[in-house]
């Protein structure tokens, strides 16, 4: 009498069942589940993609100014030309860029700074503690907005600047992050183990608490790669964005002036503003769901 | 109770010293010569400069500088513009009004708002789903955009409110009349920042009502037969909106600082256009006194949120 | 000149060039002297008389009466005291709560102001002013030649004031009665009228500032002038209030109120304007491609304004690329001035490739001009000079640092950066704040190219100060002996004609050495409803009798 096999689990075996294996986990599903992550996570594939193929994609040179100006959107020039002659299109591409790099370095380096104080504070406690605490309590306390201004106003508007400064302006919270989950992991019994072991506390650090912590930092990086397009959008207003690219936020305090005659150098940018904004959001609830089962957005 | 809170301020203490120090480095670090600075960008014969050096203590060695920074502190001065030598405190004061007027109201309004539209979506599916759908696309604006947009629409083309400013600058009401100007005119910058600032409460109320609900003593009060209405109006509702009243208290602290971008497009006299007004002609003392007055104010705000979500949550009084 | 003082003089004139108002300002006033001052000789041959004020005796309106004014103000005042330091933003206001002894007319002629007349000596060396007898301060007192002796000399005894520099010559003033002021210079000078008509020069209240530090002085806050307006009220950020002073010495004030509204982005401003909640603006804000909605509009009067100034880009004579001359005409073929013009100015400009301006065209060399535009010879040219195209597709990268003005300029940088690439140069463009600008390019020394507005100050003379080695602004490390010889000559040249003729040829030698390259003039619009009159601006006849900004005149017709 043969058995009927009652194990319904897919067969992950080899190359193939490697590469699937993630899509069949947990997080995945609760990811998936959330409704938003998806949604999000798709929103940003295609602005990666529209990013990295813009060089190929667009018609033009964005800085080249050999088109007529203020023109609205017709079959040479999809998305309009702007006050200087300069094609919208590739100046929305080519903008996708330099918006997505602000925003991923600047998040990037927050995360990273974040990471590094609020994981040596929380595991090592005492004095390196409270000083750590007390220098991002600083931190949080100014607002960041700011702070950005005096130091783009005095060091220059050179968009590397403007990456670093946004990141080091906004690391506070990562840490705050990173440092309750030292603090409890470090009385978690596979940390003990390890410490009884003999692996030196900097390795526990790195291999331990570092990767167990990490997931609260990745869901306010979303948030924060999302902030930081905007804080660039709101530079250029002031006039402190780099003049030597184009960026969606340039592009949209271009457009102020032009509302009423030329709708579209505002409106394009902005509506890209927006769903990038927004991709890097949905994709940060996604990973909330993901990380928190009972944080459900969405009804049962 | 004493205790937690005598223990909340303690820990304030350094930090506040760390305000001060960076405060005072402001005006050290920044490239070029501090005396041109304090000059106004005039230029000098070397006994002018000289005389200005002494002055303004810039002879001294630095740490000297700094303690007698920290005097002149604590005695209240926060210090003279560079540009107009006016005391900054009076300058920082003359721009309150109307900077809390907008930020309270908005953040006021906002946080009310996004409760509201929380709790009435909280079991209806699809009103969920086309509140957080309109939340995103608001969340995801610049605040010059929305702001511009919201003139054109209803000043110039409705006519229902003014463009721009704090007054109307025709006649000169007293006051109800004033006051109701004041709020004519408040209308739409406050729009605008509620717009921005309602789908992050909305965000926060929402996940935790989501959350609560899932709770165990909601569970059990469920088993014991209540009613999911009444269950949730008399004992999640209250928890729920814990996380975004923190939200609440923390922007109440940075209520001083201002709008920057909204204060520009409207006009509004507020304390972030001087922010930038004085970053942009290097008035460093105007910019180090606004950066301590706000950092109390977070700092305070902090505080208070602190001791109330003591009060209301017991737990957090025992543990740290 | 040691760097500082350099430094400072730059800074003064440079200063003025800030948004709105004082920057034209500036260069209207600079195109005044170089229109009333032709000869920059030092002896004065003619005595000058003045023309007496006249008052309109049957004037047809009485004192105010018309309402309430609402101007457009991009920014906020330092204070209110004019005289101190450089303050843009209050300048305009000055014009209304203060008076001057002289001042400058919308053609750029000297005039009276509170000075009804005034005699120079043969020598030169004294001029004796006859002030009006019924001016009075805004709190009563009178306003005698005691205010004028104070107010004068405190300008010159005060190292730091803007207006010091250009006075200096000014030794002393007696004072024989109460109302006249005799000045007593070291030296003669062409100049030092229209320097008096100039800037920061405005008549202070002896009996309030003697004795204190005039740059903390309360006043400061809460000023008395002399002038059709008195100060109300000031509510930081968001207006400037000022009422009519019913002892105003001259004709009107008309309008009850003027209340200056602070609003400081473009947008913002037009929909005021459209809205009827702005009046008037002359403060350039404006923005010009919306001046095509207003003119159709009906309800609003513009007006151009063309300035005798030229922007040119300037080059680092001391670095190897920029110091080539040959690299230096390839840039100057690479520049399109039309495109310029149109897309980086929006058209308020006319393209200019002569080294002085041609509004001043008895002083303009038409002949000396900069390269053509000419993009494959200048590519040619830059291959020849041994800066072939690299594997980035550009030859070389400059740094260009230009000076945050506002959307034009970066409009501008913006264009010329183009331009250049398409040539195969390659830049980088750095936008800064006056003082940053400033600390970058005349005190580091660090750019390769930036460019300007020429501000031109006391007529040709003005190209020694920006030409000349050594001179006032040249910042740039320019050097020619021979300009320098002429410069010298010219400027002590007794003939008039002489003098013109030695200026045109250091233009022929700057052009030879293709020492900048200008490439546009400047022009601004004031746009204001039609129904106000009395403006003084172009096309209006109180623009003859008063100075810029001073709106004694105005009056608004009723519908």
């Amino acid at each position: 009498m043969t058995v009927q096999n009652l194990d319904t689990s897919p067969n992950l075996k080899g190359f193939r069942g490697w590469l699937l294996r993630p899509f069949y986990s947990s997080a995945w599903k609760r990811f998936m589940k959330s409704g938003y992550g998806p949604v999000g996570l798709v929103m940003l594939i295609a602005l990666i993609i529209l990013a990295t193929a813009a060089p190929l994609l667009a018609p033009r040179d964005p800085f080249s100014i050999d088109g007529p100006r203020l023109s609205p959107p017709d079959a040479d020039y999809f998305m309009g030309t702007d006050n200087l002659g300069r094609d919208m299109l590739s100046g929305v591409l080519s903008g996708a860029r330099v918006s997505l790099l602000i925003g991923i370095i600047a998040a990037g380096i927050s995360a990273a700074v974040g990471i590094v104080v609020g994981s040596i504070s929380g595991y090592f406690g005492g004095w390196i503690d409270i000083f750590f605490s007390r220098l991002t309590e600083v931190f949080l306390i100014t607002p960041s907005f700011f702070l950005i201004i005096v130091v783009v106003a005095t060091l220059g508007s050179n968009f590397v600047y403007i990456m670093i400064v946004i990141g080091l302006t906004t690391w506070a919270t990562n840490a705050r992050l990173m440092r309750v989950q030292a603090l409890a992991l470090r009385e978690r019994t596979f940390v003990q183990a390890a410490l009884v072991l003999g692996e030196s506390r900097r390795r526990i650090l790195i291999r331990h608490i570092i990767p167990n912590g990490l997931a609260p930092i990745i869901a306010n990086s979303t948030l924060l790669v999302a902030n930081a397009i905007l804080i660039e959008a709101g530079l250029s207003f002031l006039g402190l964005g780099d003049p030597n690219v184009t960026s969606w936020g340039q592009m949209v305090f271009i457009g102020q002036r032009y509302l009423r005659n030329a709708p579209w150098i505002s409106f394009f940018p902005g509506l890209a503003i927006v769903f990038t904004v927004m991709s890097f959001y949905l994709l940060g609830d996604g990973i909330s769901a993901v990380l928190n089962p009972r944080r459900q957005l969405l009804d049962e | 109770m004493l205790r937690y809170l005598l223990r909340q301020l303690g820990t304030m203490i350094p930090t506040f010293f760390l305000v001060m120090v960076i405060s005072f480095m402001l005006i050290h670090l920044a490239p070029g010569d501090p005396v041109n600075r304090y000059s106004g960008q005039i230029s000098l014969s070397p006994e002018a400069r000289q005389a200005l050096l002494v002055k303004y203590g810039l002879d001294q060695p630095l740490p000297v500088q700094f303690v007698t920074y920290l005097e002149t502190l604590f005695q209240g001065d926060l210090g003279k513009s560079m540009l107009s030598g006016r005391p900054v405190i009076e300058m920082i004061g003359e721009r309150l009004p109307a900077t809390l007027l907008l930020t309270l109201s908005s953040s006021t309004l906002a946080f009310i708002g996004g409760n509201v539209v929380a709790v009435l979506t909280a079991r209806r599916r699809w009103l969920d789903f086309g509140a957080s759908l309109i939340g995103y696309v608001l969340f995801s604006m610049p605040t010059f955009w929305l702001g511009i947009i919201l003139i054109i629409i209803f000043a110039t083309q409705l006519d229902w409110f003014p463009t721009s400013g704090f007054t109307n600058a025709r006649e000169s009401y007293t006051g109800l009349a004033y006051a109701l100007d004041v709020l004519h005119h408040l209308a739409l910058p406050c729009l605008t920042l509620v717009l921005v600032e309602l789908p992050g409460y909305y965000r926060v109320a929402r996940a935790s009502i989501g959350e609560t609900r899932q709770e165990d003593f909601i569970t059990t009060l469920r088993a014991s037969g209540l009613s999911q209405g009444t269950i949730f109006r008399r004992y999640a509702l209250k928890n729920a909106l814990l996380p975004s009243l923190t939200l609440f208290g923390l922007s109440l602290g940075y209520a001083l600082s201002g709008a920057a971008l909204v204060e520009i497009v409207f006009a509004w006299p507020g304390v972030g256009r001087l922010t930038l007004d004085s970053v942009l002609k290097r008035d460093y003392p105007v910019l180090m006194g606004i950066y301590l007055v706000i950092a109390i104010s977070v700092m305070a705000a902090i505080l208070i949120t602190d001791i109330v979500y003591a009060f209301i949550d017991p737990r957090i009084r025992y543990q740290s | 000149m040691d760097d500082q003082k350099k430094v400072g003089v730059f800074e003064s004139l440079v200063r003025s060039e800030r948004n709105g108002i004082s920057r034209r300002e500036f260069l209207r006033r600079g195109l005044a002297l170089g229109l009333s001052l032709p000869a920059a000789s030092g002896v004065i041959a003619t005595v000058l008389g003045a023309p007496v004020r006249v008052f309109a005796q049957d004037a047809a309106a009485t004192k105010g009466g018309q309402g309430t004014l609402v101007v457009e103000q991009s920014g906020d005042p330092v204070s209110f005291n004019p005289n101190y330091t450089i303050d843009d933003f209050g300048y305009p206001i000055a014009f209304n709560t203060h008076s001057m002894l002289v001042t400058l007319s919308q053609d750029v002629e000297v005039i009276p102001d509170i000075a009804e007349s005034w005699e120079t000596s043969e020598d030169g060396l004294t001029i004796t002013f006859h002030l009006v007898q019924n001016a009075k301060w805004h709190d009563g007192t009178p306003v005698t030649s005691a205010d004028v002796k104070w107010t004068y000399e405190k300008i010159v005894s005060t190292e730091g004031a803007p207006g010091r520099d250009n006075l200096i010559m000014l030794e002393s003033v007696d004072t024989p009665d109460d109302y006249t002021a005799v000045f007593n210079l070291s030296s003669p000078s062409s100049q030092f009228l229209g320097f008096l008509a100039w800037y920061a020069t405005f008549l202070l209240p002896k009996h309030l500032y003697e004795g204190t530090d005039w740059s903390t002085n309360p006043v400061n806050q809460t000023p008395i002038g002399s002038g059709p307006f008195k100060f109300v009220e000031y509510v930081a950020g968001d207006h400037i209030t000022l009422e009519a002073n019913p002892d105003y010495f001259g004709e009107g004030p008309y309008m009850d109120r003027i209340v200056y509204r602070i609003i400081p982005d473009a947008a913002t401003l037009e929909q005021a304007i459209l809205n009827d909640e702005v009046d008037v603006d002359i403060s350039g804000l404006f923005p010009t491609d919306s001046l095509a909605n207003v003119e159709a509009d009906g309800r609003f009067t513009t007006v151009e304004k063309v300035y005798a100034s030229n922007f040119y880009i300037v080059f680092n004579h001391g670095r190897d690329i920029t110091g080539n001359i040959e690299v230096r005409r390839a840039i100057g073929e690479a520049i399109d001035r039309a495109q310029i013009v149109e897309r980086g100015l929006s058209g308020a400009g006319t393209p200019v490739n002569t080294y002085y301006t041609p509004v001043i065209s008895w002083a303009n060399n038409s002949d000396a001009t900069a390269p053509d535009y000419d993009p494959e010879n200048s590519k040619a040219l830059l291959d020849e000079a041994g800066y072939p195209v690299q594997a980035d597709g550009y030859r070389f990268k400059l740094s260009f640092p230009y000076l945050a003005f506002g959307d034009a300029w970066r409009s501008i940088a913006q264009v010329i950066q183009a331009q250049l690439r398409e040539v195969g140069i390659d830049s980088e463009l750095v936008e800064l704040e006056p003082s940053a600008w400033n600390a970058r390019v005349a005190t580091d020394d660090n750019y390769d190219i930036t460019y300007l507005a020429g501000f031109l100050g006391p007529g040709p003379g003005a190209l020694k100060n920006r030409y000349g080695t050594g001179g006032g602004i040249n910042f740039w490390h320019y050097s020619n002996v021979e300009v320098d010889k002429l410069l010298d000559e010219a400027a002590s040249e007794p003939n008039a004609e002489e003098a013109t003729a030695k200026y045109k040829q250091v233009q022929a030698l700057l052009a030879e050495d293709i020492a900048s390259i200008p490439f546009s003039g400047a022009a601004t619009t004031f746009v204001y409803r039609k129904e106000i009159s009395g403006l003084p601006v172009p096309g209006d006849a109180a623009g003859d009798i008063l100075g810029f900004g001073n709106f004694a005149l105005v009056q608004r017709a009723s519908s």
